[in-house]
């Protein structure tokens, strides 16, 4: 992956968290059943978009820095 | 053995540690100023991760979050929900600050700004903006351990004492350390923090009501209203959704814009542990879940504590709980309060001297780590006794403090990211929207749905920066593209 990819993908994954954890995207998670690991659903909702931006940030990441050419503006020392 | 001495024997102990592991991380930096206030740029992945989660999550995490989730219900995931989406843009952020910081020996975000934008009113506008926000932050910090001691000790240790021990041992490493002690720290606080955390969560919705699930249960037949979004505000009323929803992106926004957090930009040793530390983030921000649903478990409580922030220290010592476990609790959220408060102090004190006063004066840099450290024992001083004169709105001060910080943002993306703008453009758009925020928060009722003052506050910024930055001459090029290169300008034959 490219740094500009990196930086498209990234500027995505705020726009979809911001739009699921702000009104109105979280009021359509805005309920208690079914519970989640017995956590209310939108308690889990929010805890699901944590572990979302982990497995994002991961995989850009990885993907960034897995194979040559190397990045730009990573020093080796 | 009398519980309340088991319990001060535990967090004594806690105390000695942290003690002797900031003096010996002490003594491993340089003498000048990059070594005191960036730590010689050389901290790795593991003191980057503690360094920021324990940074991040202060003493708030263990009094202030369980308990709006006691008191406010579900109105405590904004909490849960600004975290991850606020670090995000440090993976592009973070490593451009750095490389700039190694250019040009940056070690402040005042600094950076004001290097792109050359004005010393700028400079100590934000200085001033940022120990003005890190008074009450700090003071906060001192309570949090002061109420802490008091409440786990039955006033043994009262909160005066609990707050000097505590804040007595910071005030120690910080001032022979530098960001090294605050770094090497908040490793071992933040681990205890994390530890603590998990395990009480677990433990306590076990003890009390056989598991997660059926605590939830109840209060849902006791309580619906606190579990349906987007919960009750402070006197119980329903909160609104533009409160909450502004909330989180105010939050958000100015999260890692404060100067505390930005300046660890400069003390990765490399970019790819500043990515790393970004990445890794949401794993400590979990952490926020166990402590929220011991908050959750107070509610069930047939007597609740008169200040919600004691409903954690209450529901342990209501219910009965080993004193190992209450003493862990209180190592725990002194943990918590320290790996912010350290950071805060060392900051206040470096940013006082580099960007308010060296500006101005000639010194030598011998001379600058001298004032530093005199500074760390005068702010820790005066923030102690503030503390203790004033306990009460220190919350609100705080929440409010995060729309001045919320003001920070547009000059420091226009530094990196917007060729176009001018110093006369961040000038007004900070002004502007400093006094937009100010005048918000003296006038709350007058905000459109409940906006955060911050939000509004940003958008008078964002205005007045652009139009402003338009009708004034636009910098030499060369000079401002040297801010704005992207990654792959930087390196055009790699990837």
């Amino acid at each position: 992956m490219t740094q500009r990819g990196a930086r498209r993908l990234l500027l995505l994954l705020i726009a979809a968290y911001a739009a699921a954890v702000v009104w109105p995207g979280v009021a359509l998670a805005n309920r208690y059943r079914p519970t989640v690991a017995g956590l209310p659903f939108t308690v889990a909702w929010v805890a699901l978009w944590i572990l979302i931006g982990l497995a994002v940030l991961l995989a850009v990441d990885h993907a960034l820095y897995a194979k040559p050419p190397r990045s730009g503006t990573d020093r080796t020392d | 053995m009398e519980r309340w001495v088991i319990i001060t024997a535990i967090v004594l102990a806690y105390l000695v540690v942290t003690l002797i592991i900031g003096l010996a991380a002490g003594r491993r930096v340089s003498h000048g100023v990059t070594g005191y206030v960036a730590a010689d740029r050389q901290f790795g992945l593991l003191a980057m991760y503690f360094v920021v989660g324990g940074t991040v999550f202060s003493a708030f995490a263990f009094l202030g979050g369980p308990g709006w989730a006691f008191s406010r219900g579900v109105a405590v995931l904004y909490i849960l929900s600004y975290g991850v989406l606020g670090m995000i843009p440090w993976y592009i952020v973070g490593p451009r600050a750095a490389r700039l910081g190694r250019e040009r020996g940056y070690v402040t975000q005042a600094q950076m700004v004001t290097g792109r934008f050359p004005s010393r009113a700028l400079s100590v506008l934000m200085a001033a903006v940022g120990v003005a926000a890190f008074v009450p932050y700090v003071m906060l910090q001192m309570s949090g351990a002061g109420i802490v001691f008091s409440a786990v000790t039955a006033d043994h240790i009262p909160f005066w004492l609990g707050a000097a021990l505590a804040y007595g041992v910071v005030v120690i490493y910080v001032l022979f350390g530098g960001a090294s002690a605050v770094g090497w720290t908040n490793v071992f606080e933040g681990a205890i923090m994390m530890a603590v955390a998990w395990g009480l969560g677990v433990y306590v919705p076990h003890v009390l009501y056989g598991g997660i699930g059926p605590m939830f249960e109840r209060i849902a037949e006791a309580r619906p209203e606190l579990l349906v979004l987007p919960g009750l505000d402070a006197s119980g009323n329903r909160w609104t959704w533009g409160a909450y929803s502004s909330s989180i992106l105010a939050s958000a926004i100015g999260l890692m814009m404060w100067p505390h957090l930005f300046m660890k930009a400069f003390a990765a040793r490399d970019d790819r542990t500043l990515r790393r530390t970004t990445v890794l983030f949401p794993t400590f921000q979990l952490f926020l879940i166990p402590l929220l649903l011991v908050g959750f478990a107070g509610v069930l409580f047939a007597t609740h504590p008169e200040d919600p922030d004691f409903i954690l220290p209450h529901v342990l010592l209501e219910s009965g709980m080993p004193a190992v476990v209450v003493g862990l609790f209180c190592a725990g959220a002194l943990a918590a309060s320290m790996s912010t408060g350290d950071a805060l102090l060392h900051a206040a004190a470096s940013i006082t001297i580099e960007d308010g006063i060296a500006p101005f004066t000639r010194i030598t840099e011998q001379r600058r780590r001298r004032l530093m450290q005199l500074l760390v024992v005068v702010i820790g001083v005066v923030g102690y006794y503030l503390a203790v004169l004033e306990r009460r709105n220190l919350v609100l001060l705080l929440l409010t403090a995060y729309a001045f910080i919320d003001q920070l943002a547009p000059p420091v993306y226009a530094t990196l990211f917007w060729k176009r703008a001018t110093t006369r453009g961040i000038l007004a758009g900070l002004i502007g929207g400093m006094a937009t925020a100010l005048y918000f928060f003296l006038n709350p009722d007058l905000r459109p749905f409940q906006i955060h003052e911050g939000i509004l506050g940003l958008a008078v910024n964002l205005a007045l920066l652009v139009t402003v930055s338009l009708a004034t001459p636009p910098q030499d090029p060369a000079h401002a593209a040297a801010f704005t290169r992207s990654e792959e300008e930087l390196e055009p034959a790699g990837g």
